[in-house]
Protein backbone atom coordinates (compact mmCIF):
# COMPACT_ATOMS: atom_id res chain seq x y z
CA UNK A 1 0.00 0.00 0.00
CA UNK A 2 1.28 3.14 -0.75
CA UNK A 3 1.71 5.60 1.78
CA UNK A 4 0.23 8.30 0.67
CA UNK A 5 -2.95 5.85 0.23
CA UNK A 6 -2.27 5.06 3.74
CA UNK A 7 -2.08 8.38 5.12
CA UNK A 8 -5.54 9.44 3.55
CA UNK A 9 -7.59 6.20 5.06
CA UNK A 10 -5.63 6.78 8.38
CA UNK A 11 -7.27 11.00 7.68
CA UNK A 12 -10.62 9.71 7.08
CA UNK A 13 -11.04 6.97 9.90
CA UNK A 14 -9.52 9.64 12.75
CA UNK A 15 -12.07 12.08 11.54
CA UNK A 16 -15.10 9.53 11.92
CA UNK A 17 -14.15 8.34 15.35
CA UNK A 18 -14.05 11.90 16.17
CA UNK A 19 -17.50 12.60 14.76
CA UNK A 20 -18.92 9.86 16.50
CA UNK A 21 -17.21 11.24 20.41
CA UNK A 22 -18.35 14.35 19.29
CA UNK A 23 -21.86 13.63 18.98
CA UNK A 24 -22.06 10.40 21.91
CA UNK A 25 -19.36 11.84 24.71
CA UNK A 26 -20.81 13.93 26.81
CA UNK A 27 -18.91 14.29 30.39
CA UNK A 28 -20.84 16.69 32.61
CA UNK A 29 -23.15 17.95 29.84
CA UNK A 30 -20.06 19.91 28.50
CA UNK A 31 -16.73 18.24 27.95
CA UNK A 32 -15.76 17.04 24.35
CA UNK A 33 -12.53 15.13 23.95
CA UNK A 34 -10.38 15.80 20.84
CA UNK A 35 -8.13 13.14 19.33
CA UNK A 36 -8.26 14.08 15.66
CA UNK A 37 -5.48 16.41 15.81
CA UNK A 38 -3.03 13.02 16.41
CA UNK A 39 -3.40 12.98 12.54
CA UNK A 40 -0.72 15.81 12.31
CA UNK A 41 1.20 14.85 15.11
CA UNK A 42 1.72 11.19 13.38
CA UNK A 43 2.65 12.72 10.00
CA UNK A 44 5.93 11.49 8.78
CA UNK A 45 9.24 13.18 9.70
CA UNK A 46 10.05 14.01 6.21
CA UNK A 47 7.23 15.91 5.23
CA UNK A 48 8.08 19.44 3.91
CA UNK A 49 7.03 22.07 6.72
CA UNK A 50 4.77 24.28 3.57
CA UNK A 51 3.12 21.24 3.12
CA UNK A 52 2.29 19.95 6.32
CA UNK A 53 0.57 23.45 7.19
CA UNK A 54 -1.70 23.05 4.08
CA UNK A 55 -2.25 19.67 4.96
CA UNK A 56 -3.51 20.60 8.50
CA UNK A 57 -5.56 23.59 7.01
CA UNK A 58 -7.47 20.97 5.00
CA UNK A 59 -7.76 18.52 7.34
CA UNK A 60 -8.81 20.85 9.98
CA UNK A 61 -11.53 22.85 7.75
CA UNK A 62 -13.07 19.30 6.76
CA UNK A 63 -13.77 18.12 10.27
CA UNK A 64 -15.06 21.92 11.08
CA UNK A 65 -17.36 21.21 8.47
CA UNK A 66 -18.74 17.88 10.13
CA UNK A 67 -19.40 19.72 12.90
CA UNK A 68 -20.86 22.97 11.75
CA UNK A 69 -18.23 24.85 13.12
CA UNK A 70 -15.97 25.83 10.10
CA UNK A 71 -12.47 27.36 10.62
CA UNK A 72 -11.97 26.83 14.64
CA UNK A 73 -10.38 23.30 14.03
CA UNK A 74 -8.43 24.62 11.13
CA UNK A 75 -6.98 27.34 13.23
CA UNK A 76 -5.57 25.62 15.78
CA UNK A 77 -4.68 22.40 13.25
CA UNK A 78 -2.26 24.85 11.73
CA UNK A 79 -0.93 26.04 15.03
CA UNK A 80 0.07 22.44 15.95
CA UNK A 81 1.38 22.15 12.85
CA UNK A 82 3.80 25.15 12.36
CA UNK A 83 5.19 24.50 16.23
CA UNK A 84 5.42 20.41 15.06
CA UNK A 85 9.21 21.26 13.65
CA UNK A 86 10.24 23.28 16.87
CA UNK A 87 9.53 21.26 19.48
CA UNK A 88 10.71 17.71 17.41
CA UNK A 89 13.83 19.70 16.84
CA UNK A 90 13.91 20.75 20.67
CA UNK A 91 13.39 16.90 21.95
CA UNK A 92 15.56 15.17 19.22
CA UNK A 93 19.25 15.59 17.65
CA UNK A 94 19.08 15.50 13.38
CA UNK A 95 20.53 12.09 13.03
CA UNK A 96 17.98 10.51 15.26
CA UNK A 97 14.91 11.35 13.66
CA UNK A 98 15.85 11.34 9.67
CA UNK A 99 17.60 8.16 9.64
CA UNK A 100 16.11 5.77 11.65
CA UNK A 101 12.39 6.02 11.36
CA UNK A 102 9.99 7.45 9.05
CA UNK A 103 6.97 9.07 11.87
CA UNK A 104 7.23 10.30 15.55
CA UNK A 105 6.33 7.45 17.66
CA UNK A 106 7.32 6.06 20.62
CA UNK A 107 9.56 3.34 19.37
CA UNK A 108 11.05 6.20 17.60
CA UNK A 109 11.50 9.23 19.85
CA UNK A 110 11.59 7.09 23.44
CA UNK A 111 8.87 7.40 25.63
CA UNK A 112 9.55 10.40 27.50
CA UNK A 113 10.38 12.70 24.36
CA UNK A 114 7.32 11.62 22.73
CA UNK A 115 5.48 12.19 25.67
CA UNK A 116 6.10 15.66 25.86
CA UNK A 117 5.83 16.09 22.02
CA UNK A 118 2.29 14.91 22.36
CA UNK A 119 1.45 16.61 25.92
CA UNK A 120 2.14 20.24 24.65
CA UNK A 121 0.83 20.00 21.26
CA UNK A 122 -2.34 18.61 22.85
CA UNK A 123 -2.47 21.31 25.70
CA UNK A 124 -1.40 24.11 22.48
CA UNK A 125 -4.06 22.58 20.62
CA UNK A 126 -7.07 23.02 23.30
CA UNK A 127 -5.96 26.16 25.29
CA UNK A 128 -6.07 27.69 21.25
CA UNK A 129 -9.56 26.30 20.34
CA UNK A 130 -11.24 27.22 23.84
CA UNK A 131 -9.35 30.34 22.95
CA UNK A 132 -11.52 30.93 19.93
CA UNK A 133 -14.64 29.80 21.17
CA UNK A 134 -14.42 32.29 24.28
CA UNK A 135 -13.36 35.46 21.99
CA UNK A 136 -16.14 34.35 19.69
CA UNK A 137 -18.91 34.25 22.30
CA UNK A 138 -17.12 35.56 25.33
CA UNK A 139 -18.06 33.51 28.68
CA UNK A 140 -14.54 33.08 30.32
CA UNK A 141 -14.65 31.01 33.63
CA UNK A 142 -16.99 28.26 31.58
CA UNK A 143 -14.31 28.01 29.15
CA UNK A 144 -11.21 27.78 31.60
CA UNK A 145 -12.95 25.59 33.26
CA UNK A 146 -13.83 23.24 30.07
CA UNK A 147 -10.55 23.79 28.59
CA UNK A 148 -8.60 21.82 31.79
CA UNK A 149 -10.79 19.48 31.73
CA UNK A 150 -11.39 18.59 27.81
CA UNK A 151 -7.29 18.57 27.89
CA UNK A 152 -7.19 16.00 30.47
CA UNK A 153 -9.61 13.82 28.83
CA UNK A 154 -8.57 13.95 25.75
CA UNK A 155 -4.84 13.22 27.10
CA UNK A 156 -5.94 9.90 28.14
CA UNK A 157 -8.02 8.98 25.25
CA UNK A 158 -4.71 9.90 23.24
CA UNK A 159 -2.78 7.40 25.65
CA UNK A 160 -5.52 4.55 25.00
CA UNK A 161 -4.98 5.32 21.68
CA UNK A 162 -0.78 5.06 21.23
CA UNK A 163 -1.78 1.60 23.05
CA UNK A 164 -4.33 0.23 20.62
CA UNK A 165 -3.75 1.60 17.31
CA UNK A 166 -0.24 -0.73 16.51
CA UNK A 167 1.74 1.76 13.96
CA UNK A 168 3.96 -0.07 11.74
CA UNK A 169 7.36 0.20 13.49
CA UNK A 170 8.96 -0.75 10.04
CA UNK A 171 12.66 1.81 10.46
CA UNK A 172 12.91 3.78 6.75
CA UNK A 173 16.18 1.54 6.49
CA UNK A 174 13.87 -1.39 5.87
CA UNK A 175 11.19 0.86 3.51
CA UNK A 176 13.55 1.68 0.79
CA UNK B 1 14.45 44.18 -3.88
CA UNK B 2 16.54 41.06 -4.08
CA UNK B 3 16.93 41.10 -0.45
CA UNK B 4 12.87 41.62 0.10
CA UNK B 5 12.43 38.49 -1.87
CA UNK B 6 15.40 36.76 -0.16
CA UNK B 7 13.74 37.65 3.38
CA UNK B 8 10.13 36.38 2.04
CA UNK B 9 11.91 33.38 0.82
CA UNK B 10 14.02 32.41 4.18
CA UNK B 11 10.25 33.27 5.96
CA UNK B 12 8.13 31.59 3.70
CA UNK B 13 7.31 28.86 6.49
CA UNK B 14 6.07 31.69 8.88
CA UNK B 15 4.28 33.52 6.15
CA UNK B 16 2.18 30.36 5.18
CA UNK B 17 1.63 29.98 8.21
CA UNK B 18 -0.09 33.45 8.65
CA UNK B 19 -1.77 33.55 5.48
CA UNK B 20 -3.52 30.03 6.78
CA UNK B 21 -4.19 31.33 10.38
CA UNK B 22 -6.13 34.68 8.60
CA UNK B 23 -8.16 32.67 6.65
CA UNK B 24 -9.25 29.86 8.88
CA UNK B 25 -10.17 32.72 11.50
CA UNK B 26 -11.97 34.88 8.67
CA UNK B 27 -13.75 31.60 8.40
CA UNK B 28 -14.68 31.68 12.13
CA UNK B 29 -16.08 34.74 11.95
CA UNK B 30 -17.64 35.34 9.29
CA UNK B 31 -20.05 32.17 10.16
CA UNK B 32 -20.37 33.34 13.64
CA UNK B 33 -21.83 36.77 12.58
CA UNK B 34 -25.22 35.77 11.08
CA UNK B 35 -25.76 33.10 14.14
CA UNK B 36 -28.57 31.65 12.51
CA UNK B 37 -28.20 29.51 9.71
CA UNK B 38 -25.42 30.85 7.49
CA UNK B 39 -23.28 27.45 6.77
CA UNK B 40 -26.38 25.96 5.03
CA UNK B 41 -24.63 25.97 1.67
CA UNK B 42 -22.66 23.78 -0.71
CA UNK B 43 -20.91 22.21 2.24
CA UNK B 44 -24.08 20.98 4.18
CA UNK B 45 -25.14 19.13 1.61
CA UNK B 46 -21.96 16.86 1.91
CA UNK B 47 -21.94 17.08 5.72
CA UNK B 48 -25.57 16.58 5.24
CA UNK B 49 -25.32 13.19 3.30
CA UNK B 50 -22.66 12.41 6.55
CA UNK B 51 -25.21 12.97 8.92
CA UNK B 52 -28.12 11.15 7.37
CA UNK B 53 -26.22 8.33 6.72
CA UNK B 54 -25.33 8.48 10.48
CA UNK B 55 -28.66 9.35 12.18
CA UNK B 56 -29.96 5.70 9.81
CA UNK B 57 -27.35 3.70 12.32
CA UNK B 58 -28.21 5.71 15.36
CA UNK B 59 -32.05 5.16 14.25
CA UNK B 60 -31.06 1.75 14.12
CA UNK B 61 -29.67 1.44 17.43
CA UNK B 62 -32.18 3.30 19.30
CA UNK B 63 -35.03 1.75 17.28
CA UNK B 64 -36.79 -0.32 19.46
CA UNK B 65 -37.30 2.52 22.49
CA UNK B 66 -38.48 5.03 20.00
CA UNK B 67 -40.84 2.27 18.10
CA UNK B 68 -42.36 1.72 21.23
CA UNK B 69 -42.76 4.88 22.56
CA UNK B 70 -44.26 5.61 19.02
CA UNK B 71 -47.12 3.11 19.68
CA UNK B 72 -47.92 4.66 23.36
CA UNK B 73 -48.71 8.06 21.49
CA UNK B 74 -50.07 6.43 18.60
CA UNK B 75 -52.86 5.18 20.77
CA UNK B 76 -53.47 8.20 22.58
CA UNK B 77 -53.92 9.77 19.42
CA UNK B 78 -56.62 7.10 18.01
CA UNK B 79 -58.22 7.80 21.59
CA UNK B 80 -58.97 11.10 20.53
CA UNK B 81 -60.89 10.07 17.25
CA UNK B 82 -64.41 11.46 16.70
CA UNK B 83 -66.18 8.39 15.91
CA UNK B 84 -64.88 7.02 19.34
CA UNK B 85 -67.65 9.32 21.10
CA UNK B 86 -71.85 9.05 20.79
CA UNK B 87 -73.19 11.77 20.29
CA UNK B 88 -75.74 12.60 22.82
CA UNK B 89 -77.28 15.91 22.21
CA UNK B 90 -78.62 15.82 18.52
CA UNK B 91 -79.60 19.71 18.10
CA UNK B 92 -76.13 20.70 18.31
CA UNK B 93 -73.27 19.23 15.88
CA UNK B 94 -69.65 20.04 15.90
CA UNK B 95 -67.78 19.82 12.34
CA UNK B 96 -64.23 19.88 12.01
CA UNK B 97 -63.60 21.39 8.54
CA UNK B 98 -60.70 23.21 7.05
CA UNK B 99 -63.72 25.52 4.94
CA UNK B 100 -64.69 28.47 7.10
CA UNK B 101 -67.94 28.58 5.36
CA UNK B 102 -70.85 28.00 7.32
CA UNK B 103 -74.21 28.19 5.54
CA UNK B 104 -76.71 26.47 7.73
CA UNK B 105 -76.21 27.59 11.27
CA UNK B 106 -73.65 24.99 12.69
CA UNK B 107 -70.93 25.46 15.27
CA UNK B 108 -68.05 25.73 12.99
CA UNK B 109 -64.08 25.08 14.31
CA UNK B 110 -61.34 26.20 12.10
CA UNK B 111 -57.77 24.60 12.60
CA UNK B 112 -55.35 26.10 14.25
CA UNK B 113 -52.41 24.12 14.49
CA UNK B 114 -51.61 21.76 12.23
CA UNK B 115 -48.90 19.10 13.36
CA UNK B 116 -46.36 17.50 10.98
CA UNK B 117 -44.24 14.28 12.43
CA UNK B 118 -40.42 15.08 11.20
CA UNK B 119 -37.30 12.87 12.17
CA UNK B 120 -34.05 14.57 13.80
CA UNK B 121 -30.92 13.90 11.14
CA UNK B 122 -28.31 16.10 13.02
CA UNK B 123 -28.78 17.12 16.92
CA UNK B 124 -25.83 18.72 19.07
CA UNK B 125 -26.57 19.15 22.90
CA UNK B 126 -22.54 20.30 23.31
CA UNK B 127 -21.59 23.18 20.86
CA UNK B 128 -20.94 25.78 22.97
CA UNK B 129 -23.86 28.17 23.74
CA UNK B 130 -25.08 27.48 20.21
CA UNK B 131 -27.23 24.30 19.66
CA UNK B 132 -28.88 23.07 16.97
CA UNK B 133 -30.85 20.34 15.50
CA UNK B 134 -31.62 19.42 11.63
CA UNK B 135 -34.93 18.01 10.52
CA UNK B 136 -35.84 15.55 7.14
CA UNK B 137 -38.39 18.03 6.14
CA UNK B 138 -38.06 21.65 4.91
CA UNK B 139 -40.50 23.77 2.17
CA UNK B 140 -41.50 21.44 0.11
CA UNK B 141 -43.35 19.38 3.13
CA UNK B 142 -44.78 22.69 4.55
CA UNK B 143 -42.59 23.71 6.81
CA UNK B 144 -40.87 27.36 7.19
CA UNK B 145 -39.47 29.75 9.60
CA UNK B 146 -41.21 30.56 13.17
CA UNK B 147 -42.41 26.86 13.40
CA UNK B 148 -43.10 25.61 16.99
CA UNK B 149 -41.51 21.89 17.50
CA UNK B 150 -41.87 19.44 20.09
CA UNK B 151 -40.93 16.09 20.67
CA UNK B 152 -42.72 13.12 19.78
CA UNK B 153 -42.28 11.26 22.82
CA UNK B 154 -42.44 13.56 25.67
CA UNK B 155 -44.64 16.28 23.53
CA UNK B 156 -42.32 19.10 25.21
CA UNK B 157 -41.46 22.46 24.35
CA UNK B 158 -38.29 21.39 21.78
CA UNK B 159 -37.65 25.01 19.91
CA UNK B 160 -38.40 26.43 17.02
CA UNK B 161 -37.50 26.42 13.19
CA UNK B 162 -35.22 29.02 12.36
CA UNK B 163 -34.39 28.24 8.73
CA UNK B 164 -35.73 25.90 6.43
CA UNK B 165 -34.01 24.63 2.88
CA UNK B 166 -35.54 22.17 0.38
CA UNK B 167 -35.76 19.23 2.18
CA UNK B 168 -34.34 19.87 5.22
CA UNK B 169 -34.77 22.64 7.88
CA UNK B 170 -32.99 24.16 10.98
CA UNK B 171 -34.26 24.00 14.87
CA UNK B 172 -32.95 26.53 17.07
CA UNK B 173 -33.52 24.45 20.66
CA UNK B 174 -33.99 25.43 23.93
CA UNK B 175 -30.00 25.01 24.25
CA UNK B 176 -29.07 28.35 22.47
CA UNK B 177 -28.29 31.37 24.15
CA UNK B 178 -30.34 33.42 21.74
CA UNK B 179 -33.38 31.34 22.07
CA UNK B 180 -36.18 33.06 24.71
CA UNK B 181 -40.06 31.57 25.18
CA UNK B 182 -42.85 32.68 26.61
CA UNK B 183 -43.86 30.36 29.18
CA UNK B 184 -46.30 30.45 32.15
CA UNK B 185 -46.69 28.83 35.27
CA UNK B 186 -49.40 25.87 35.59
CA UNK B 187 -50.37 26.39 39.03
CA UNK B 188 -51.07 30.78 38.71
CA UNK B 189 -50.74 31.32 35.70
CA UNK B 190 -47.99 34.12 36.12
CA UNK B 191 -46.02 34.92 33.11
CA UNK B 192 -42.44 34.64 32.47
CA UNK B 193 -39.66 33.98 29.82
CA UNK B 194 -37.65 30.72 29.27
CA UNK B 195 -33.97 31.27 28.33
CA UNK B 196 -30.63 29.16 28.48
CA UNK B 197 -27.92 30.69 30.41
CA UNK B 198 -25.54 27.98 28.54
CA UNK B 199 -24.09 25.71 31.75
CA UNK B 200 -26.19 22.69 31.89
CA UNK B 201 -27.12 21.03 29.50
CA UNK B 202 -30.20 19.52 31.61
CA UNK B 203 -31.88 22.83 33.15
CA UNK B 204 -33.08 26.24 31.61
CA UNK B 205 -33.71 29.47 33.12
CA UNK B 206 -36.93 30.79 33.81
CA UNK B 207 -36.70 34.75 34.25
CA UNK B 208 -39.02 37.79 34.86
CA UNK B 209 -41.81 35.95 36.76
CA UNK B 210 -43.36 38.53 39.57
CA UNK B 211 -42.06 38.16 43.21
CA UNK B 212 -45.94 38.23 43.87
CA UNK B 213 -46.13 34.28 41.74
CA UNK B 214 -46.66 31.11 44.27
CA UNK B 215 -43.98 28.54 43.30
CA UNK B 216 -43.26 25.43 44.60
CA UNK B 217 -40.80 22.74 43.55
CA UNK B 218 -41.97 20.45 41.05
CA UNK B 219 -44.66 23.04 39.06
CA UNK B 220 -45.37 22.55 35.57
CA UNK B 221 -43.87 25.02 33.30
CA UNK B 222 -45.68 26.28 30.23
CA UNK B 223 -45.89 27.97 26.77
CA UNK B 224 -47.78 31.17 27.15
CA UNK B 225 -50.55 32.46 25.09
CA UNK B 226 -48.23 35.46 24.40
CA UNK B 227 -46.61 33.74 21.47
CA UNK B 228 -47.68 33.69 17.60
CA UNK B 229 -45.85 30.49 16.96
CA UNK B 230 -45.90 28.12 20.27
CA UNK B 231 -49.50 27.15 20.97
CA UNK B 232 -50.77 27.70 24.32
CA UNK B 233 -50.16 25.18 27.44
CA UNK B 234 -47.65 22.89 25.97
CA UNK B 235 -45.27 21.34 28.68
CA UNK B 236 -41.72 23.12 28.70
CA UNK B 237 -40.70 21.39 31.92
CA UNK B 238 -41.15 21.38 35.72
CA UNK B 239 -39.21 23.61 38.50
CA UNK B 240 -36.03 22.23 39.71
CA UNK B 241 -34.96 24.95 41.44
CA UNK B 242 -35.84 28.92 42.42
CA UNK B 243 -34.08 31.68 43.63
CA UNK B 244 -35.33 35.29 44.22
CA UNK B 245 -33.31 38.21 42.13
CA UNK B 246 -32.55 40.75 44.78
CA UNK B 247 -31.84 43.54 41.90
CA UNK B 248 -35.11 43.13 40.17
CA UNK B 249 -37.18 41.94 42.35
CA UNK B 250 -38.31 38.64 40.24
CA UNK B 251 -38.08 35.16 40.53
CA UNK B 252 -35.15 33.15 38.97
CA UNK B 253 -36.73 29.69 38.28
CA UNK B 254 -34.42 26.65 36.88
CA UNK B 255 -36.17 24.88 35.07
CA UNK B 256 -35.90 21.02 33.76
CA UNK B 257 -37.06 20.75 30.43
CA UNK B 258 -39.24 17.92 30.08
CA UNK B 259 -37.24 16.92 26.76
CA UNK B 260 -34.50 14.39 26.99
CA UNK B 261 -32.41 16.45 23.86
CA UNK B 262 -28.87 14.09 24.82
CA UNK B 263 -31.76 11.52 22.84
CA UNK B 264 -34.39 12.85 20.87
CA UNK B 265 -34.70 10.66 17.53
CA UNK B 266 -38.47 12.00 16.43
CA UNK B 267 -40.44 15.54 16.87
CA UNK B 268 -43.52 16.93 15.89
CA UNK B 269 -43.82 19.94 13.93
CA UNK B 270 -46.70 22.54 14.41
CA UNK B 271 -47.91 25.12 11.75
CA UNK B 272 -49.85 28.42 12.99
CA UNK B 273 -52.34 28.71 10.64
CA UNK B 274 -53.35 32.16 11.78
CA UNK B 275 -49.42 33.69 12.11
CA UNK B 276 -49.58 35.79 9.49
CA UNK B 277 -52.80 37.17 10.07
CA UNK B 278 -52.32 38.02 13.47
CA UNK B 279 -48.77 39.69 12.61
CA UNK B 280 -50.45 41.75 9.75
CA UNK B 281 -52.94 42.59 12.34
CA UNK B 282 -50.75 43.66 15.48
CA UNK B 283 -48.39 46.02 12.24
CA UNK B 284 -51.71 47.45 10.95
CA UNK B 285 -53.03 47.96 14.50
CA UNK B 286 -49.66 50.06 15.83
CA UNK B 287 -49.60 52.10 12.40
CA UNK B 288 -53.54 53.16 12.76
CA UNK B 289 -52.07 54.02 16.56
CA UNK B 290 -49.51 56.03 15.14
CA UNK B 291 -51.54 57.82 12.61
CA UNK B 292 -54.31 59.16 14.55
CA UNK B 293 -51.21 60.38 17.83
Amino acid sequence: MSSTLKYIIRAILLLLIQYVLCTEVLLGGYITPYIYFLYILWLPFTIKRTTLLFVAAAYGLAFGYITQAPGLHAAACVLIAYLRPFIISILLPREVKELNYAEPSVQSMGLAPYSVYVVTLTIVHHLYLILLQWISVSHLTHFIVKAILSTVVSLVLVAITEVIVNRTKKTRASLQ
Amino acid sequence: MRNVLLFFRRYSTFFTFLLLQIISLSIVFKYNKSHSALGLTMANNVTGALNTQYSKIQLFLQGKKSADSLLIRNAELLNTKPNNYLIQDTSIKEIADYIPIDTIGNTKKILQFIYRPAVVIYNTTNDDLKNYMMLNRGTTQGITTDMAVIGAESNGVVGKVIYADANYALVMTLLHVQSSIPAKLKRSSDNGTIYWDGNSTSTVTMKRVPKTATILKGDTILTSNNSDIFPQDLIIGTIADFKEDKTTGNYIIKVKPRVNFNHINYVQVIENTKQKETRTTLLNGKKALENKL
